[in-house]
């Protein structure tokens, strides 16, 4: 994964969640806010009603001009939330709860600085008037001052805003979180989409329908371009073989061409009269070796027939190497610790038939173990282009006149009196991939074969 | 255990340990420690010191538990039951118990009290007697901590009386000829001593409202004048006790703290004198005395009294009538002597002014100067023709001020006996309901007023003065009496 990309739940979370927290807070603000303006209207509401129901007993205290009575009651109004309550009757202050001196004196109408809900906020006093009615139609008696200190009511508002911030943060957080589970499971068919498109490349993988419907039809997309691409491999690799017998023949024939061209002149010099004994004497000698060359041609092109591509999958050759090595360790015991594969880090995909070319894998080390003393190394690389295997011995090496007659299947075994057609087999295979064996010299003194398969 | 604490206490402070003195100017000394005799304001302000009842007064007139922790009432309203604080202490270290209770109840019934008018509405108290009825009178005590009073009938304004400066409670077992001289109590201050002019009060430190703020209470007794000279000086910190105008200079060196005062400064007329022993003339009188102009000579601050009821109160007038008749009568040819109170700093101005204005209207009045003392024993007596006095009240009910009118009320300083007003006051008292009262109170006040035995001068606003140095001094609609000084603070002005 790049430094710049991120998973599609992350992107859709980090989409959806763009600002962070910054929402979420402006969001319990907001909430808490509207909690503790509906808190300062309740308190207002509660104390003005209150205070209203006592109008009509006070209107009557105001008639009988007992003002001993009115004292009292407003000074047991004013003990039990600390305010300040004062009676004003014809614009004088007839009694209050905190003042004996303003009594019988001119009120004096609190400052204040802003209006909420009906009543007066100053910087020290909520102010609520509430005027004395005898009856609802009668005119107004007077008119009572309730005035709550600022502190005693700050307490009660910060307490509401507080938890109600607290409680919408959490609730909020909750939400997020749950949001965040829900798009996790939610785009599980989208892993499934995924798993899908990975065994792309693996024919035999079978999958299960997807419950999205978009995704279900890229699934079946993905079948059919997989079906289609089973076909068209089939068909390329089926042209591939075509060509690769075509071009056999032609090897064959270009093969062929010269050691029939030579038979040809020995049996016109054995049946022309002008040539003498000797002469016809080493050419007869001559024919044999010829017809068995043309022999062996034949046989080798006949078991390159043998080796057919299939069809050509991407494969991490890393892979392959490490199987074929074990393949060779379990058929040759002997082999143990000989061999040495230096892996890259990174997987090196090349479109191959693995069995095939494992086989040609196999053919290589195979020779290089008759000839090696201590240790084969394999190496992979990725050079000018092209991937390229090297198989490296510590033998005595392989000259190029031998390498060419190997690889056209004209050299002998070393096993015994019979043809050795590994390596032929495996140029064969080699070329059917595209690429081609080159013999080099090895850093360990003895042969390197480089198995290049051309560019990606 | 008590006494020691008190002992160490005077030893502590009379050594100067948290030393603090506050000294009130007072126009006179109390004429007596005892409550049942208490007419006057000092002693009432000393009574309030040294002495708890069962009730009190908050500074806006509630009711609320002294010496009694805790008080309930029988659904008729006839039998109040009341449970003592059994923490309380008098300054001996005894417990207040409800035999000290039931006694001091009773004694309030007696011959010599001048408040017994209040306590008629108790069973087995007869109107005309003392008590000395074959009911047993229905003041009783039912546990060491608990009394009960059962009342004749309903009496709504009963817990006022309780909660005033007379219904104190005294030590039983200590009562005896000289226990007023050197009288004890449960209340926040001590009587420590008497010397010349002054009285000293210790704090009370096993009272749970003194919290040592003021060491030293002290009374002074001094004229108007030299009471200013020492609050200019600081040693006197309290001149509450005299009715200053806003303009007094004084007010320009301490606080000025303003309030209503549920009182009525009147001139009394004994109608068991002549020539006030007939209405006409007493009305007469009334009509020509112009109470505006002395009013608005000497108190300009005062409100206009239109009727005997202070303002804030049912029964307060406070317009004068419209369909005042004009009396017929002449004026009298008989000298009117006139007792004016020679702590009233501008007392000879007063006596001027009067005899000049009635003399226009064709008066013989002469002013005599008294102390309040001997005034207050002509007020008693009902020696005096007539009298420059001021009408407080005990407690916040009209009812108070009315019953001095009653016949055989031994504080009717008129004389009036009017069965009409006694049957109303009779009445009044026993109506639960306080509209259908305050009916009662208005036919009881025209009554009143038309016998003509009180010419209403002014409703006084207090201007109490007191020094920069006191702290938490709130005032009382009563008058000064019943502030409460245990609250008081003094800080060093020096």
């Amino acid at each position: 994964m790049r430094a710049h990309q991120k998973s599609f739940v992350t992107h859709l979370q980090n989409s959806l969640f763009k600002s962070g927290w910054t929402i979420a807070v402006s969001i319990a603000i907001i909430t808490s806010l509207a909690v503790g303006i509906v808190s300062i209207h309740e308190i207002i509401s509660t104390k003005r009603e209150t205070l209203k129901g006592l109008s009509f007993h006070l209107s009557t205290l105001i008639d009988s001009n007992d003002r001993i009575e009115v004292l009292r009651l407003l000074s047991s109004i004013s003990r039990n939330d600390n305010s300040d309550v004062s009676l004003i009757v014809d614009d004088i202050e007839f009694a209050n709860s905190y003042n004996n001196e303003r009594l019988d004196q001119k009120f004096i109408k609190d400052s204040h600085i802003i209006e909420v809900f009906g009543s007066f906020l100053n910087s020290k006093h909520l102010i609520i008037y509430v005027p004395i009615l005898k009856t609802i139609y009668a005119p107004q008696s007077g008119i009572l001052v309730y005035r709550l200190p600022i502190k005693n009511l700050l307490p009660k508002i910060l307490i509401s805003l507080f938890v109600s911030f607290t409680l919408s943060i959490i609730a909020l957080y909750y939400l997020n979180r749950r949001l965040k589970i829900a798009i996790d499971q939610s785009l599980s068919p989208l892993e499934d989409l995924q798993k899908e498109i990975r065994n792309f490349q693996n024919q035999d993988q079978k999958s299960s329908e997807i419950s999205i419907i978009e995704f279900e039809e890229i699934r079946q997309t993905i079948i059919h371009s997989k079906k289609e691409l089973k076909l068209a491999n089939e068909k390329v690799a089926s042209q591939k073989a075509k060509e690769i017998n075509s071009e056999i023949y032609r090897r064959l024939i270009h093969d062929l061409q010269n050691p029939l061209a030579a038979l040809k002149t020995m049996v016109s010099l054995i049946s022309s009269e002008e040539t003498n004994e000797s002469i016809k004497s080493e050419a007869i000698d001559s024919i044999i070796p010829i017809t068995e060359e043309i022999l062996n041609q034949i046989i080798a092109a006949k078991k390159n027939f043998e080796f057919d591509c299939k069809s050509l999958i991407s494969t991490d050759l890393r892979v392959l190497i490490e199987e074929t090595i074990k393949q060779v360790n379990a058929a040759f015991p002997s082999a143990k610790n000989k061999i040495v594969f230096e892996s890259p880090s990174a997987p090196v995909f090349y479109p191959c038939d693995k069995s095939t070319l494992k086989r040609s894998l196999i053919n290589i080390i195979e020779n290089g173990l008759e000839v090696c003393r201590e240790r084969i190394d394999i190496s992979l690389m990725q050079t000018r282009g092209c991937t390229s295997i090297f198989i490296s011995d510590d033998g005595n090496g392989l000259d190029e006149l031998k390498f060419n007659e190997m690889i056209s299947g004209k050299g002998f075994s070393n096993k015994g009196d019979r043809q050795a057609l590994g390596l032929s087999s495996a140029n064969h295979i080699v070329q059917i991939h595209g690429g081609k064996l080159i013999n080099q010299r090895s850093q360990l003194g003895g042969a390197c074969i480089e198995m290049r398969l051309g560019q990606i | 255990m008590n006494r020691w604490i008190i002992f160490l206490f005077f030893l502590l402070i009379e050594n100067g340990f948290a030393y603090s003195k506050f000294v009130k100017g007072v126009y006179s000394l109390p004429i007596t420690f005892d409550p049942i005799k208490m007419n006057d304001t000092s002693s009432l302000l000393v009574s309030n010191l040294i002495y708890e009842g069962l009730l009190k007064f908050t500074g806006y007139l509630e009711i609320k538990g002294a010496i009694a922790k805790n008080w309930t009432t029988s659904p008729d309203g006839k039998k109040l039951t009341f449970y003592l604080d059994k923490n309380k202490k008098f300054h001996n270290g005894k417990p207040v118990l409800a035999s000290d209770v039931v006694f001091s109840l009773k004694r309030n019934l007696s011959n010599e009290s001048l408040v017994r008018k209040f306590y008629d509405c108790i069973e087995g108290v007869n109107e005309n007697t003392t008590g000395n009825g074959t009911k047993e009178i229905g003041i009783r005590e039912k546990d060491s901590h608990t009394v009960e009073i059962i009342l004749k009938y309903p009496f709504p304004a009963f817990l006022n009386v309780l909660a005033g400066a007379t219904a104190k409670i005294l030590p039983k077992s200590h009562l005896n000829d000289v226990f007023f001289n050197h009288p004890i109590g449960s209340g926040p201050f001590v009587y420590a001593h008497r010397s010349g002019n002054e009285i000293t009060f210790v704090s009370n430190p096993s009272h749970e409202r003194t919290s040592q703020k003021i060491t030293h209470f002290v009374i002074r007794e001094s004229p108007e004048n030299e009471a200013i000279l020492l609050a200019k000086k600081g040693k006197v910190h309290d001149l509450a006790n005299w009715p200053l105008s806003s303009n007094n200079e004084i007010f320009k060196l301490g606080k000025r703290i303003t309030s209503p005062v549920a009182a009525t400064w009147i001139i009394g007329l004994n109608t068991k004198k002549e020539p006030f022993v007939k209405q006409d003339i007493r009305q007469k009188f009334k009509d020509d005395f112009d109470s505006e102009k002395f009013r608005s000579t000497f108190y300009p601050d005062a409100y206009p009294a239109f009727g005997y009821i202070p303002p804030g109160l049912p029964g307060y007038r406070a317009n004068a009538k419209n369909d005042k008749e004009i009396t017929p009568s002449k004026s009298s040819p008989t000298l009117i002597e006139i007792a004016i109170p020679i702590e009233l700093e501008s007392h000879k101005k007063m006596g001027t002014l009067i005899k000049e204005m009635m003399a226009k209207k064709g008066w013989r009045v002469k002013p005599v100067y008294l102390d309040w003392k001997t005034l207050m024993e002509g007020y008693t007596a009902k020696t005096l023709q007539a009298f420059l006095v001021s009408m407080n009240m005990d407690y916040p009910d009209p009812e108070f001020l009315l019953q001095n009118f009653e016949s055989h009320n031994p504080d009717n300083f008129s004389g009036l006996n009017n069965p009409e007003i006694d049957h109303l006051l009779k009445i009044a008292r026993m109506e639960k309901d306080r509209i259908k009262r305050k009916e009662t109170n208005t036919k009881l006040i025209e009554l009143i007023d038309n016998a003509s035995v009180t010419i209403n001068l002014f409703h006084p606003r207090a201007n109490y003065w007191v020094s920069n140095c006191v702290k938490n001094f709130k005032s009382n609609i009563l008058s000064d009496v019943y502030i409460d000084y245990s609250e008081i603070e003094i800080e060093d002005c020096k």
